[in-house]
């Protein structure tokens, strides 16, 4: 096998440039560059492994270097991240050692780790993924907290009914009927490969019989293969990143994620209005509408709303009213909060 | 044999949310979808007692988070409690159990020794 080198920025070096500049095959002997190779020698151990290729993805100039060759490791040995510092010194077999350089190659080509180890945790569930299908993002986990926190204040007879728009690998809908055992859920998703995921998911998680799946695209008009005509929940993360902003994605998203995730339109606010126009018609009185949108849409969406409630078309949206634009842990505005009051409160 | 003796929890400090300050690592620029970091350690400072604590074993923030609050309380009940605390309970236990173990297979042994004994004798 021959050997690749990766040139360094190294002060002083003849070869010296920024960054990475790709595999070459150089002659043996060139003391100014760094021998990066991906061959681990058979008795390299844990160790010795996550230094070689820490080093080797920083070369890359791969973001989460340390990070990513401990998830990799973790994943190629079948134990935990906690467990590797226990076993430092284990040497790594052959197979084990076939199996991280494969993991190391795709990384390096800005594969996110979540797509090459296969899985992921999400609020207290683990999901299967599958590129090109959305990654779940932490933010989220705490979108279906607050659904969870609303649940268990529903006090009435009935078991809630929730309804996911663009539902991905499945992450929400699958969370909430982990954590609340009362709630039945209907998931839209215009992908094929992306429901089939939170099918597969379901059925991992063993939630299949309390959910329904309705291949669709989101669009003004109503749509028809809904299991139910209203629903008390309905939640959100829907694409919500303004067109613009797609440029300035980082390789890992914008080369392996499916943009149709993120694009939201020209304000990243199409899909979520089109969202609000199918709440006024599906959500129950008293129901309510949890979005994840951008930090811009705190007032952009309110806004929207108030001036629609003054069309003549606009007449199902003054139903909704906006009860909470809530931050999320990195403190930019994430979640807003959509109640339907059918009957004028005088609120 | 007879019910375990319980661990007295009475003392273990309440953690209250308002009393946290979290810290998470996640970079500048818009964040939400537009970010896909498996960084999710979160840190937490108790602002009446200063303690801090880090957690980063999971891979789900929701996860760190709870575990961090855990955490936060048991270094809290061994600041604060010393002897009393859950912590220090639990590892007397287990030292009461593994004498308790050991001075039964000591016993055994006796015994055994005597039997061995006895046959010779006969």
């Amino acid at each position: 096998m021959c050997r690749h080198y990766c040139s360094v920025h190294s002060p002083g070096g003849r070869d010296a440039q920024k960054g990475c500049t790709g595999l070459k095959e150089v002659p043996e002997g060139s003391q100014s560059l760094v021998a990066l190779e991906y061959d681990l020698p058979a008795n390299a151990t844990v160790a010795d492994a996550l230094c070689h290729f820490t080093k080797l993805l920083e070369a890359h100039s791969v973001p989460e270097a340390e990070l990513s060759t401990q998830h990799l490791l973790a994943a190629a040995l079948v134990t935990t991240r906690a467990e590797l510092e226990s076993q430092c010194d284990r040497v790594l077999s052959s197979d084990e050692r076939e199996i991280l350089k494969r993991y190391i190659i795709c990384r390096v080509q800005r594969m996110p780790v979540q797509y090459i180890v296969g899985d992921w945790d999400f609020h207290n569930i683990t999901l299967d993924l599958w590129p090109p299908v959305f990654i779940p993002r932490p933010e989220t986990e705490q979108l279906v907290e607050q659904v969870v926190q609303f649940v268990h204040s529903w006090s009435q007879q009935d078991r809630p009914r929730l309804l996911e728009f663009c539902a991905g690998s499945g992450a929400i809908s699958l969370a909430l009927l982990h954590a609340c055992p009362q709630v039945s859920a209907t998931v839209v998703e215009q992908s094929g490969r992306a429901i089939a995921l939170a099918a597969h998911n379901a059925h991992k998680l063993g939630l299949l019989s309390r959910l329904s799946l309705v291949h669709a695209k989101i669009e003004r008009r109503p749509l028809s293969q809904l299991p139910c005509s209203s629903y008390d929940i309905i939640v959100s993360n829907p694409p919500y990143v303004p067109s613009k902003a797609l440029a300035k994605l980082e390789p890992e998203i914008f080369l392996y994620e499916d943009l149709r995730a993120l694009d939201g339109g020209t304000d990243g606010l199409d899909v979520i209005r089109n969202i609000l126009w199918h709440s006024a018609e599906l959500l129950s009185d008293g129901g309510r509408l949890f979005l994840e949108v951008d930090q811009t849409h705190g007032s952009l969406l309110p806004a929207w709303l108030e001036e629609q409630k003054h069309k003549a078309e606009g007449a199902s949206l003054q139903q909704l009213f906006v009860d909470q634009v809530e931050k999320d842990v990195f403190g930019k505005v994430r979640y807003i909060m959509i109640v339907k009051r059918k009957a004028c409160d005088g609120s | 044999s007879s019910k375990p003796p319980k661990i007295d929890k009475s003392r273990v400090p309440e953690v209250k949310e308002e009393d946290i300050e979290e810290k998470f690592i996640r970079g500048w620029g818009p964040g939400g979808q537009s970010i896909n970091k498996t960084s999710s350690a979160v840190y937490l400072r108790h602002i009446p007692t200063g303690i801090t604590v880090k957690c980063q074993k999971h891979r789900a923030q929701h996860q760190n988070r709870k575990e961090a609050r855990l955490l936060l309380q048991v270094k809290w009940d061994e600041v604060l409690n010393g002897e009393d605390s859950v912590v220090a309970q639990q590892k007397r236990l287990l030292e009461a159990k593994s004498v308790k173990r050991m001075s039964k297979a000591k016993k055994r042994r006796q015994l055994q020794a005597e039997w061995k004994q006895s046959l010779r004798n006969d």
